[in-house]
C-alpha cells in the first residue's frame, strides 16, 4: 500500500455515528453521517453506496447480562 | 491530537444545554449558568468549569463513574455537569484509542467484524444508565435545574452527535449503545492522521 491509495480510498467512504436506545418499548436510533459530496457525475451513486456502508455496518452488539434480549442490533431493525 | 479534537464539542455541547435549558416557557431555568448578561462570558465560564472537571475524569478514567456520582453529591450547580462529564469519558477513549492502537481496527469499533479492543466501553456503557438511578429528591433536583439531559455524545472526526433527553424521561433510556462506521479516514484531519500513523510504523515501502 502506497501513499496516494491511502488517500484515495480515505476520500471514498465518510462515516457514521449511530446511537441506539430504547425508551419505555420503543426503540431509536440516532444517525449522524458524513457522505460523500458533490454533483458530478458519479457523486450521487457514491452517496447511495455509503447510505448501503452504513446500514449494512452499524451493529449494535448486544451486551451480555443486561435484559436486552430484544433490542434491535442494525439500524433498519429500529421502529 | 485527540484534545484538540474534544474542544470544539465540549464547546457546542455547553452551548446545546445552555440552549435547550432556557427555552422560553420554562421558568427560572434559565439560571442554572452564572447570571451574567454577556453570553460570550457566560459560554466560557461554562465551559473552562467542564474543562476543569474532565481533567479529573480523564486521568481517573478507570473510576469516573464513582468520580461522576460523588460530583454529583457535591453541589446543585454541578449535577448537570457530572451528567456530562460521564458521558465525555466514553468519548475520550474512543479519541484516545485511537491515537494508540491500531487505527483501523478502533475506528471501525461498532462493526461487525471487529471483536476487540473497544468492545468493553459499550459494555460499560449500557449499565452506566443502570447506574444512573438517583435518588428521588436528585431527580427532582435534576428536573428543576435543566430541562434536557444529555444521554449520549460521540465524536469522530468530522462528525458529531449528541442525544438528549428531557430530565424527567432519563431513567427509561435504556439499552443506549453507539456504533461507528468509518472505512477509510474521513475528512481533513483523518488523512493527517492516517499519515502520521504512517510514518510511526515506519514509513512507505
Amino acid at each position: 500500500m502506497n501513499l496516494e491509495d491511502s488517500i484515495s480510498f480515505s476520500y471514498a467512504f465518510q462515516g457514521s455515528i449511530s446511537i441506539s436506545m430504547s425508551l419505555h418499548k420503543t426503540s431509536f436510533c440516532f444517525i449522524c453521517s458524513h457522505l460523500t459530496s458533490g454533483q458530478k457525475e458519479g457523486d450521487e451513486l457514491r452517496r447511495n453506496s455509503d447510505v448501503m456502508e452504513i446500514l449494512r455496518k452499524t451493529r449494535f452488539p448486544r451486551v451480555n447480562g443486561i435484559s436486552d434480549e430484544s433490542s434491535p442490533q442494525t439500524i433498519l431493525d429500529h421502529e | 491530537m485527540g484534545t484538540e479534537d474534544i474542544a470544539p464539542a465540549r464547546k457546542w455541547l455547553a452551548l446545546i444545554r445552555k440552549t435547550l435549558n432556557s427555552l422560553p416557557g420554562t421558568s427560572g431555568e434559565c439560571h442554572t449558568n452564572s447570571p451574567l448578561p454577556d453570553p460570550v462570558v457566560e459560554l466560557d465560564s461554562d465551559f473552562e468549569g467542564s474543562m476543569r472537571q474532565k481533567a479529573t475524569s480523564f486521568f481517573h478514567r478507570r473510576s469516573f463513574q464513582s468520580l461522576s456520582h460523588s460530583m454529583r453529591m457535591d453541589n446543585d450547580m454541578l449535577v448537570p455537569q457530572a451528567c456530562l462529564d460521564r458521558r465525555f469519558s466514553v468519548c475520550d477513549r474512543m479519541i484516545f484509542g485511537h491515537s494508540t492502537g491500531d487505527y483501523d481496527q478502533n475506528y471501525r469499533w461498532g462493526s461487525s467484524d471487529d471483536e476487540n479492543g473497544d468492545s468493553p466501553v459499550m459494555a460499560q456503557y449500557s449499565p452506566m444508565l443502570y447506574r444512573g438511578s438517583v435518588s428521588m429528591e436528585d431527580r427532582d433536583r435534576q428536573t428543576e435545574n435543566s430541562r434536557y439531559c444529555l444521554v449520549a455524545s460521540k465524536q469522530m472526526v468530522g462528525i458529531f452527535l449528541t442525544v438528549w433527553v428531557k430530565s424527567n424521561i432519563r431513567d427509561d433510556v435504556r439499552n443506549m449503545k453507539v456504533s461507528c462506521v468509518g472505512r477509510g479516514l474521513m475528512g481533513y484531519l483523518g488523512n493527517k492522521v492516517n499519515l502520521i500513523k504512517f510514518f510511526e510504523e515506519g514509513g512507505l515501502k
